[in-house]
């Protein structure tokens, strides 16, 4: 996957995806979703709960595999390359599509270790402590902690926690970063802090980013897609992209009433 | 109260505003067409009351912004409200400004061709300014294009004005009164363009896109 990836770096898209539908047994929780999400950009996605948002980023980076019964159809390209082709390694996905959840969840261990456990995984262990400063400074943490590395991660604050994940994901050097709301759990300041650092990040990386918060997607994206549950005829109900544009016209004018109605907060 | 609401509220302050600015543009002109001083004298007088309107809208705006962030069609419509205001508060700084050539003029001998060109444009202007408004009110693009296409009507006038000063031979009060009506039509010609303005808004209400005419 990494050869093929990298000849294809020259591609304006970093997915590109292609009537996909993720199930769960025999329930769809999202269906015929079709978009093109731009490089080294920040895409927001954006709905009201159970619309199929987290359930889509998480088929990005092949983290569905992990739940029994989750199937993925549809085509979901990464610089050109079929995600779900059988010749590609999830692992190795994973390391190229990093991923920061809801919760920061760091291991139970030291600051260092915490970024030098995926470098020691992926068999990046040259130059340790050089990669562990830069991942550090990179997410904005370093000189908040460049004398604690030794420090438990569970006795940083919430907001330090969440940097560190940051740094833990980029640590391994992917091309993308998927966010899971990654602020719903931090206070403002911290939330301000990881805002400001994914447009620094975005630079290096392409951010896909889900969000309860349309005013942190309005704020932090250059894309946004709104996503809604509609019924079906078995009576649940079954995520759909209703509206992708870049976010100051979703935000001014969104050619959907359904798109309309969500960001103004009379629905949903 | 609700967005809902309180956007409500600011497009009637807006209106009000609206029909304050009509109201003293109708009697600017007609005070400087019977060079009626004791009316002009109110007109001047009255614009504290629409600077007040356009302060409220304005305060109302700001803490709109400030607390409820609104988005898409209440952005749009919040916004253009704030700007059709501003455009209004200088169309009542027009009607002051008529009023106090009024008062310049009103004992001046003044070529009586030039003063009837002035009324025209004045009241082009008020028919601009309320169609303007209405297409506002009622989300008519069509009314705010062909109210904006008058403004061709008060150019042209305007330099017509200007073509006929030239002809004019008098004395020194002629000469004053006649310098006085030629800043007076530019004031106007400028009149014609916060119509044309808020005629933007208009359409940008309808269309969601912004679009000079």
């Amino acid at each position: 996957m990494e050869t093929k990836i990298t000849t294809k770096k020259e591609l304006d898209y970093v997915f590109t995806v292609r009537d996909v539908s993720v199930s769960y047994g025999d329930f769809t929780a999202v269906k015929n979703v079709s978009m093109d999400m731009f490089k080294n950009n920040i895409t927001a996605f954006i709905g009201p709960s159970g619309c199929g948002k987290s359930t889509l980023i998480r088929s990005f980076n092949r983290m569905n595999d992990l739940i029994p019964n989750a199937a993925v159809n549809g085509e979901i390209n990464y610089q050109g390359i079929n995600l779900y082709d059988k010749e590609v390694d999830p692992v190795q996905v994973r390391r190229r599509i990093g991923m920061v959840f809801q919760k920061p969840n760091p291991f139970p261990k030291s600051i260092r270790e915490n970024i030098t456990f995926g470098l020691k995984v992926n068999n990046m262990t040259d130059n340790l402590d050089d990669r562990v400063e830069k991942a550090l400074t990179q997410a904005a943490l370093w000189d908040e902690v460049k004398n604690d590395l030794d420090k438990n991660a569970l006795d940083l604050s919430g907001g330090q926690q969440q940097r560190l994940c940051i740094a833990r994901t980029i640590a391994v050097e992917p091309d993308t970063i998927l966010m899971d709301e990654p602020c719903s759990a931090l206070d403002p300041v911290a939330t301000k802090k990881i805002e400001d650092l994914m447009q620094i990040l975005v630079k290096d990386f392409s951010i896909l980013i889900v969000t309860h918060n349309m005013q942190q997607a309005s704020r932090v994206s250059n894309y946004c897609a709104f996503f809604t549950t509609k019924a079906t005829d078995d009576g649940r109900r079954t995520g759909e992209l209703v509206e992708y544009s870049d976010t100051k016209t979703m935000f001014t004018n969104p050619s959907e009433s359904l798109t309309e109605e969500y960001i103004s907060g009379r629905f949903g | 109260m609700s967005l809902e609401h309180k956007i409500n509220n600011l497009e009637t302050d807006l209106h009000i505003m609206g029909t304050l600015v009509l109201e003293s543009l109708v009697s600017a002109v007609r005070a400087l067409e019977d060079k009626d001083i004791a009316k002009a004298s109110v007109v001047i007088d009255k614009d504290d009351e629409i600077d007040d309107a356009y302060m409220k809208i304005d305060q109302d705006w700001f803490e709109l912004m400030a607390t409820e962030q609104p988005v898409a069609s209440d952005l749009r419509l919040s916004t253009s409200i704030l700007q059709a205001s501003l455009h209004l508060e200088r169309l009542g700084d027009l009607s002051v400004y008529l009023g106090k050539t009024t008062h310049e003029i009103h004992d001046l001998p003044i070529p009586e061709s030039l003063h009837k060109i002035v009324i025209e444009m004045g009241d082009m202007v008020i028919d601009m300014a309320s169609s303007a408004l209405e297409s506002l009110k009622n989300r008519d693009a069509e009314l705010a294009l062909s109210t904006a296409r008058k403004d061709e009507l008060i150019n042209s006038l305007y330099n017509k004005m200007l073509n006929e000063v030239p002809n004019i031979s008098g004395n020194k009060d002629l000469y004053s009164g006649l310098f006085r009506l030629i800043t007076c039509v530019r004031t106007l010609e400028r009149g014609g363009d916060h119509a044309v303005d808020i005629c933007e808004l208009a359409s940008f209400l309808v269309t969601g896109e912004f679009k000079e005419f």
